[in-house]
């Protein structure tokens, strides 16, 4: 068996372009952090051009300028969807940014089962060239009818190389004209190039170039260029499929571009003239040659029709074949790509798997690239700014270089992140100017994604200052839903959330949210004759659908307040409504009976993990202050001690509570009612106990082990 | 979880061997007296080699390697991603691993798969079979049973089925869902790991191992803490272990 690689999708072999957990377990999905400013990678990017973004996205947004600059794009906020449904308006990763500015038209996505695609191969032209050479003899005057069957019928005797067979096919006997012999001849060419014997097809090719056939001469002037381009990748594949751009034959790779050159000179409006200029990138790429090659990309992107549905492809070239392609050498040359790779050298960390860490981006560096930017003043200051803001962490440096500009009408991505990025720099300064900058800036931020960006820096300036109640004011001009039921969730206090759970200006989103907050935190925090009288509130037939805390990332902003009338009460405690739970509570806090139901109350209806995860969140941002609802939550966990304190417990009640502080802990060790665990000898204690206090109870029957 | 389904989760050796005169048995408690290693790879033989890790220049000495060849990503309609050049190996055993982020495939994407099977079988590689790596929920086992189970009426008969396990199925998975699977399968490769560290309380999840009723291979990282547990070494269904290489 002949030695053979198979080359699969060059794309997909240059790896890295998105920085993710590389693990076997995929864990996907992306959750923001509700800040802006932030000078590390996340999946989440924003409107503000910079290290956090994905390079795709920051790409995007630089090539959009003149578009923007034109005039709106006609573009809207995508639908929701899994992935994004948690971002809001204000985030945008690189595929809801598609979505947004590239949309696929619906049906599009429909397979054609029949096709056989090769995509990413040597046979990706498999049967499109079928077509080619068939039109080719059709059209042929000097092809015999009967030679011209017999030829056609044989281009199918290619198809076994592309599946794995090395064996010589049976040519047609029979084919004498020179004619008819220089066809045969290209198709034993083309199928010793998808055999991947590139030698055998050079010599065909070379020899063919000069058929006195038209299309035979032309095609293979053009098939020893990608030929050799081909050839030129067999050292870079390992044994165990492993692809090293540094290994290519560069040599080989630079007879390819010379070929491509040389075609395109004797064809300039060939057949293949496109497909020549494009693989012209694909010579220079496998070369190593960085230079020419952010020249062209540069070239590319400042030319693209904003709308064109080429543009993400060409993005994600130039991400896998530019910027993070192993063995590339000479740096980049041309302004748009070269400040995309500056952006992601600021990062201040980079995700915990990701293969790539780029060199940190000095000011002194950034000095001498300006050359490269002599003609796009106001990207380069905003790329000084950056490296002053993420790097140097100068904030007044960032005010110098970026003058106030906060009362246009309209901003393109540009001009808008240069304002963002000056507000920014305000807050770090805590220049008390900072909310009235924010509030000129959102009167022009009129763009797709910048507006809920400035709610969000005014959002979290006036939650700092102790000005939450004016993001509710009636004329607030804080309408991102994401945004306000965020801050409700985390920090309103319960007259807030009162209001807004009936607020006439509020959607629907936000009243239920706030509603279900207040009961939780009422309901947890011990306010149990508040609770029972907001429990009013909800409306008969309330629904259980959604997941508590998480109506943001669930597509359908589903709000379960029907838990509260009608959760699940069990069948082996038995235990009543849970507002009568409630009020028992609210005459007797420390009764035995209700604190276990109210446990019930929460283990089966789901509320362990949010009781759990609250006070996790990150201080810097978005609802990060401490929260002005007062008190901490009580959880399953202090319940049972509470009941196991109680000196009115019965011997039921203490069962149980031992029995079930046991079975928090239940079944790997792992602890579902407290965010800390008590040491494994108080749960051995706890068993001991109830085996040996109430070795009757059915309690002590159940319970085999402890953990 | 029902409260039944306790008694089956500490393994029947352990139980059997914990027995005690007085009704106090401590479950899912290690009683190996040797502290934790760190998983080195020269101390196995059979690896997990993942997209963006560069082979290392002894892995033809390995045994068996698990090798990601490409992506079923979640967008709906999305094509294999291929993520490797076809191997060419001999010695090693080889398997072809496809990670999968969703189980609606169509024609398509079936065909990709299995072509891409042919290759590497064509390649000369000595190819044991394929493997699914997809997390399925612990609940949702069911459903993936029967996805594999059409998997494997199109698989060639001469290659075998793996998948890869969480913990988490062993320990909590309906023994229904379980033994659907235990009858399509050929083995199962339980991962300890999430990114470049072992699970912490990996022990306790893996005392139920003796649920799954097939037969399975621990997968370490390399450089994760690792001691195997209890009877794990001794149970005629362990298979070995399978380093993830980083």
């Amino acid at each position: 068996m002949k030695k053979r690689w198979v080359l699969a999708g060059g794309a997909a072999l240059a790896l890295g372009a998105l920085p993710q957990i590389v693990g076997a377990s995929g864990d996907f999905g992306c959750s923001p952090t509700w800040a802006l400013g932030l000078s590390r990678y996340e999946c989440a990017g924003s409107a503000l051009i910079g290290p956090r973004n994905d390079t795709r996205v920051n790409m995007a947004w630089l090539m959009r300028e003149k578009a923007a600059a034109a005039g709106g794009s006609g573009a809207s906020y995508p639908d929701d969807d899994w992935d994004s449904a948690d971002f809001g308006h204000v985030f945008v990763s690189w595929d809801s940014m598609q979505a947004t500015f590239w949309p696929k038209p619906r049906g599009v996505d429909t397979i054609d089962y029949d096709e056989d695609s090769y995509a990413g191969t040597l046979c990706q032209t498999l049967v499109s060239g079928a077509e080619a050479f068939r039109a080719a003899l059709a059209s042929s005057k000097t092809i015999e009818p009967a030679e011209r069957a017999a030829l056609s019928q044989a281009r199918d005797l290619l198809e076994p190389a592309c599946n794995g067979s090395d064996a010589e096919p049976a040519w047609p006997s029979g084919v004498t004209s020179r004619a008819g012999e220089d066809y045969l001849d290209y198709l034993k060419g083309a199928q010793a190039f998808y055999a991947e014997n590139f030698g055998g097809a050079a010599a065909i090719f070379e020899k063919l170039a000069e058929s006195r056939e038209p299309w035979v001469a032309e095609t293979s002037r053009y098939m020893q260029a990608r030929n050799a381009l081909a050839a030129s990748q067999v050292p870079a594949f390992g044994e165990w499929g492993w692809y090293d751009n540094g290994k290519v034959d560069s040599d080989r790779a630079a007879a390819g571009r010379t070929a491509l050159n040389g075609y395109l000179k004797a064809y300039p409006e060939g057949r293949y003239a496109a497909s020549a200029t494009g693989l012209q990138r694909r010579a220079l790429w496998l070369m190593g040659a960085q230079p020419p090659l952010s020249r062209i990309y540069d070239g590319m992107l400042a030319r693209q029709p904003r709308q064109d549905k080429a543009v993400p492809g060409l993005i994600e070239e130039i991400e896998a074949k530019l910027f993070f392609t192993r063995g590339m050498s000479g740096g980049l040359d041309a302004p748009l790509t070269l400040a995309t790779w500056d952006f992601a050298r600021m990062r201040q960390t980079e995700p915990m798997m990701s293969e790539y860490v780029p060199q940190p981006l000095s000011a002194e560096e950034l000095e001498a690239q300006a050359p490269v930017f002599a003609d796009m003043p106001e990207l380069y200051g905003y790329l000084k700014a950056s490296q002053a803001f993420h790097v140097e962490k100068d904030y007044r440096r960032v005010l110098e270089l970026l003058p106030d500009d906060a009362r246009r009408g309209s901003y393109t991505p540009l001009a808008f992140s240069r304002q963002l990025l000056r507000g920014l720099a305000l807050e770090q300064l805590n220049d008390p100017n900072a909310a009235g900058f924010w509030q000129q800036l959102a009167g022009g931020a009129k763009g797709l994604y910048q507006r809920p960006a400035v709610e969000l820096a005014l959002a979290m300036n006036w939650e700092r200052s102790g000005d939450i109640a004016r993001v509710f004011a009636k004329e607030s001009p804080i309408t991102e839903p994401d945004i306000r039921v965020m801050l409700l969730q985390q920090i309103a206090g319960p007259d807030l959330l009162r209001r807004q759970a009936s607020a006439a200006g509020a959607t629907r989103l936000e009243r239920e949210a706030a509603l279900f907050i207040l009961l939780y935190k009422e309901l947890s925090r011990g306010r149990y004759a508040d609770f029972v009288k907001d429990l009013a509130k909800v409306e008969s037939g309330a629904h259980k659908n959604g997941w508590i805390g998480g109506w943001l990332g669930d597509v359908n902003h589903e709000v379960p307040l029907g838990l509260f009338t009608s959760g699940d009460r069990g069948q082996s405690y038995p235990c009543p409504a849970l507002s009568q739970t409630a009020r028992t509570l609210a005459k007797r806090s420390d009764d035995p009976g209700a604190q276990l139901c109210l446990a019930e109350f929460y283990r089966l209806n789901g509320f362990d993990a949010y009781l759990s995860d609250e006070g996790k969140r990150e201080a810097a941002q978005l609802g990060g202050t401490p929260s002005l609802f007062l008190g901490d939550a009580r959880t399953r966990a202090d319940l049972y001690a509470g009941v196991l304190a109680s000196p009115s417990a019965s011997a039921e009640q203490t069962a149980y509570a031992l029995y079930r502080s046991v079975m928090c802990y239940a079944p790997a060790g792992n602890n579902s009612c407290n965010p800390t665990d008590v040491p494994v000898s108080q749960r051995e204690a706890w068993f001991k106990r109830l085996k040996r206090d109430y070795p009757k109870s059915k309690w002590a029957i159940k319970l085999k082990y402890y953990w | 979880m029902g409260d039944q389904a306790q008694v089956l989760l500490v393994g029947r050796r352990a139980f059997l061997g914990a027995v005690l005169a007085s009704a106090m048995l401590a479950a899912c408690r290690s009683k190996n007296g040797g502290a934790e290693q760190t998983v080195l790879a020269e101390d196995y033989d059979a690896f997990f080699l993942w997209a963006g890790v560069k082979p290392p220049a002894w892995l033809k000495r390995a045994r068996t390697v698990y090798a990601l060849a490409g992506e079923v990503r979640h967008q709906p309609g999305s094509r294999f991603v291929g993520l490797r050049a076809v191997p060419r190996v001999s010695g090693t055993r080889l398997w072809l691993t496809v990670r999968v982020e969703r189980l609606d495939w169509d024609e398509g994407l079936y065909r990709a798969v299995l072509r891409e099977v042919d290759r590497w079988a064509a390649a000369g590689n000595a190819l044991a079979g394929l493997q699914i790596d997809f997390d399925a929920a612990t609940r949702g086992l069911d459903g993936y049973a029967e996805f594999l189970a059409d998997l494997r009426g199109r698989l060639p008969s001469q290659w075998k089925l793996s998948i890869t396990g969480l913990m988490d199925w062993s320990a909590g998975g309906d023994p229904q869902a379980l033994a659907r699977l235990a009858g399509i399968v050929d083995e199962i490769v339980v991962q300890t790991y999430q990114g470049r560290h072992t699970i912490p309380g990996y022990e306790t999840y893996l005392a139920s191992l003796q649920r799954l009723g097939m037969p399975y291979r621990i997968a370490l990282v390399e450089g994760g803490a690792w001691r195997a547990p209890e009877g794990l070494e001794s149970d005629p269904n362990f298979k070995g272990y399978v380093v993830f290489l980083l």
